[in-house]
């Protein structure tokens, strides 16, 4: 088998993968021999088909596997060609795709050939390609596979910038239905190796400016949302937990694409759940960047995201007692929390008051998107001029098209009354208001 | 005060040129209708004022500005050079005037029309140098490696410092066509040289492998179910893929070519990006 055939099969067997991010890193400009860099705001090379960035070349060692998880492409079960790189071969292929600039570095993963150990050797056996003889100083991504000996990952944690393992699935109950070969225990090991791998670099890099980096773009994680019955609120909290625990740089969300013909998950012909993966990406950005916890997100009594809101504008038209706040006296951290500003307008908004209070026109030339923020801001202690507020038209502002506009699309073809735009975002406020 | 003057301002072309420009308003308490570059001239009724580049007069701008106001308020009057608006050196003078008006504070006042249409303009800039650091695509023409970029602003002195890192011990050619110049990096030195064209030889056999190679990984990683033209577009807009090996149409067939070497026209001109060469890395 040639090296394009191996490419197209270990590729297609990768691409469920989520995480393709190459930040993190920190900047590095290495002298001396060899090939490559990191920058620490991360590089997107290309975006595919489906709108993804592709920063990584994405594959799969082998996929072989002798595990038989049911979501999976590659398990055991399912009848598809198999092929393996060799070391050799695939650190030539990433050399070659780097000088050119086409990837910002190597995302290595790999089925449980034979066992979690060998599959590992092999990734190592690659690595030690790339970092020796060809004095690669790029960016890579290495997978650590649950069941694998402490002391591989802690070799794989030097080779590598960073490392992840995969949750799989949200709870512990889904996996022992779903992937009998894994277990809650045998993924949060891993985990917790790297975790504390990293905490041990850092202290001795502090000490000793030689001292052994460890994964220094920290470990992150994925799972599947939709192939089982867990709530967005489970999932949300699951994440929390694994930000503070585990100290994740990220946690991947993957909205299940079905791949298997199986009672126990949804029929093959289920549409992605991509709506619900966006929403669980906003609150997750909510977590990271805007220092909201899960429960004030969701909570007991409401386990599910708002399909008509994104999750801040849907925690803010619940607090409107907190609101209009005046643009040139409230803290970063309370403007963070008005619907449409974001950390950029927040920090713009922060530094143009030092040279003077901001009206509404200068909010406009600052840039800040005033589509949703108008009706939760003061300038000068004065509300937008010609800005009526009532409850309808605040929620009609502040819902988010995207969804609708999917809607109307999938009616268009069926019934002849198919309803229009206006008529959808007619429902949706009224769906909303009623729901405040 | 400054008057409003029914001049317009022509100079060489150059940073240091359009420095002058400002020192020239600056002397003359005016405010011309356009500052323009002699090959972007167009013809219209204004009186057209020719500056003269003088070295000097240039360094008096850019030392006053580091000095008296800020050396990120410099470093925004050299930014505004590099963009590729219009209005532009313009723009540099307005905003040189304020910020000598103004003081350090000048670089905050975001609300400001001038100060904000500066920002943009800057923001374009560095949001577009991020996009080629990505979107460069080498070939390999024997000598060295070799790419096309065809940007709107003049990204080169921006991302030369990534590339020069990065590739540390290959040797390569950026050719940007919009501006008609060229980076390069040749044992451990980086040059910025002004090229009028570029003519590269047809890939080699190796080179055509490698390709294919990209394009098969390119087309698989995509997902069908999740397929999204608009976001793919939004993301990564058409006006780059011309220069995307990934986005050419067929790559299958192999051809047997005849190996020349790249042929590189020099353009005139004999050290017009002085203050723009790459620092050592």
């Amino acid at each position: 088998m040639d090296v394009l055939e191996k490419l197209t099969i270990l590729t297609d067997a990768a691409k469920y993968d989520v995480a393709c991010t190459s930040s993190g890193a920190g900047d590095s400009s290495p002298t001396g021999a060899g090939l490559g860099s990191t920058a620490d705001c991360g590089i997107c090379h290309t975006w595919s088909a489906d709108g993804r960035c592709v920063s990584l070349l994405k594959v799969l060692m082998t996929n072989v596997c002798v595990f038989d998880c049911q979501y999976c492409v590659n398990r055991h079960s399912n009848e598809t060609p198999r092929a393996a790189f060799t070391p050799t071969e695939l650190a030539d292929l990433t050399m070659s795709f780097y000088r050119r600039n086409y990837i910002e570095g190597l995302f290595l993963s790999s089925g449980v050939q034979r066992s979690p150990d060998y599959a590992t050797e092999q990734i190592i056996k690659t690595l030690e390609l790339l970092r020796g003889p060809y004095h690669f100083t790029g960016y890579i991504h290495a997978k650590a596979i649950p069941g694998t000996d402490p002391l591989l990952i802690a070799r794989l944690g030097v080779l590598a910038n960073r490392l992840s393992v995969n949750i799989e699935l949200p709870s512990q109950r889904s996996l022992a239905l779903l992937a009998p070969n894994k277990s809650k225990a045998n993924i949060l090991g891993p985990m917790a190796t790297i975790r504390d791998g990293i905490t041990e670099s850092k202290e001795s890099l502090v000490k000793y400016k030689t001292a052994e980096k460890f994964a220094s773009a920290g470990q992150s994680t994925q799972m599947i949302v939709g192939a089982t019955p867990e709530s967005d609120y489970q999932i949300l909290r699951l994440t929390e937990g694994l930000y503070h625990k585990y100290q994740l740089k990220r946690v991947f969300f993957s909205a299940y694409i079905p791949v298997a013909e199986n009672a126990l998950l949804p029929a093959l012909d289920t549409k992605p759940p991509l709506l619900r993966e966006h929403r669980l990406y906003q609150a997750d950005w909510l977590l990271r960047y805007y220092d909201f916890e899960a429960s004030e997100i969701l909570d007991e009594e409401h386990q599910e995201f708002n399909p008509f809101l994104d999750p801040k504008c849907n925690w803010a038209v619940n607090h409107l007692e907190q609101f209009p706040v005046e643009v040139n006296r409230v803290p970063y951290e309370i403007l963070l929390r008005v619907p449409g500003i974001g950390p950029v307008s927040a920090k713009r908004i922060a530094r143009a008051r030092r040279a003077g209070k901001l009206d509404w026109d200068d909010l406009k030339r600052i840039g800040v998107v005033l589509k949703r923020a108008q009706y939760f801001l003061l300038c000068k202690g004065k509300m937008r001029p010609g800005l009526s507020i009532t409850p309808q038209n605040t929620v009609r502002a502040l819902i988010d098209g995207a969804p609708l506009a999917k809607a109307e699309q999938l009616t268009l073809f069926g019934a002849s009354s198919a309803p229009s735009q206006a008529e959808l975002l007619e429902v949706a406020s009224e769906c909303v208001s009623r729901a405040i | 005060m400054c008057v409003a003057g029914n001049l317009i301002y022509v100079y060489d072309g150059s940073f240091e040129g359009m420095l002058c420009c400002i020192f020239e308003a600056f002397v003359r308490k005016e405010r011309p209708v356009q500052v323009c570059a002699q090959s972007a001239l167009q013809p219209s009724l204004f009186e057209v004022l020719p500056i003269e580049t003088q070295p000097a007069k240039a360094l008096r701008v850019l030392h006053g500005l580091e000095e008296k106001v800020s050396p990120l308020a410099a470093a925004t009057v050299r930014d505004l050079f590099l963009s590729g608006q219009q209005d532009k050196a313009l723009l540099a003078l307005d905003f040189t005037r304020l910020a000598f008006e103004r003081g350090t504070v000048v670089t905050t006042m975001l609300g400001n029309e001038v100060v904000a249409a500066a920002a943009g303009a800057v923001r374009k800039l560095y949001n577009e140098a991020h996009m080629y650091k990505g979107l460069i695509r080498f070939s390999d023409v024997g000598q060295g490696m070799v790419a096309e970029i065809e940007p709107k602003n003049f990204v080169l002195p921006l991302i030369a410092p990534h590339f020069c890192s990065r590739f540390r011990n290959e040797t390569f050619l950026i050719y940007d066509k919009t501006n008609h110049a060229a980076l390069i990096w040749q044992q451990h030195t980086a040059k910025l040289v002004p090229v009028d064209a570029l003519t590269l030889p047809p890939p080699t056999g190796e080179e055509q492998v490698v390709r294919r190679l990209w394009k098969r990984f390119y087309d698989t990683i995509a997902i069908e179910a999740r397929r999204n033209p608009v976001c793919q577009r939004t993301h990564m807009p058409k006006r780059y893929w011309a220069c995307l090996t990934e986005m050419q149409a067929d790559l299958d067939t192999l051809s047997e070519a005849e190996q020349t070497p790249p042929l590189l026209a020099p353009g005139v001109g004999a050290e017009p990006y002085s203050a723009l060469q790459p620092q050592p890395v």
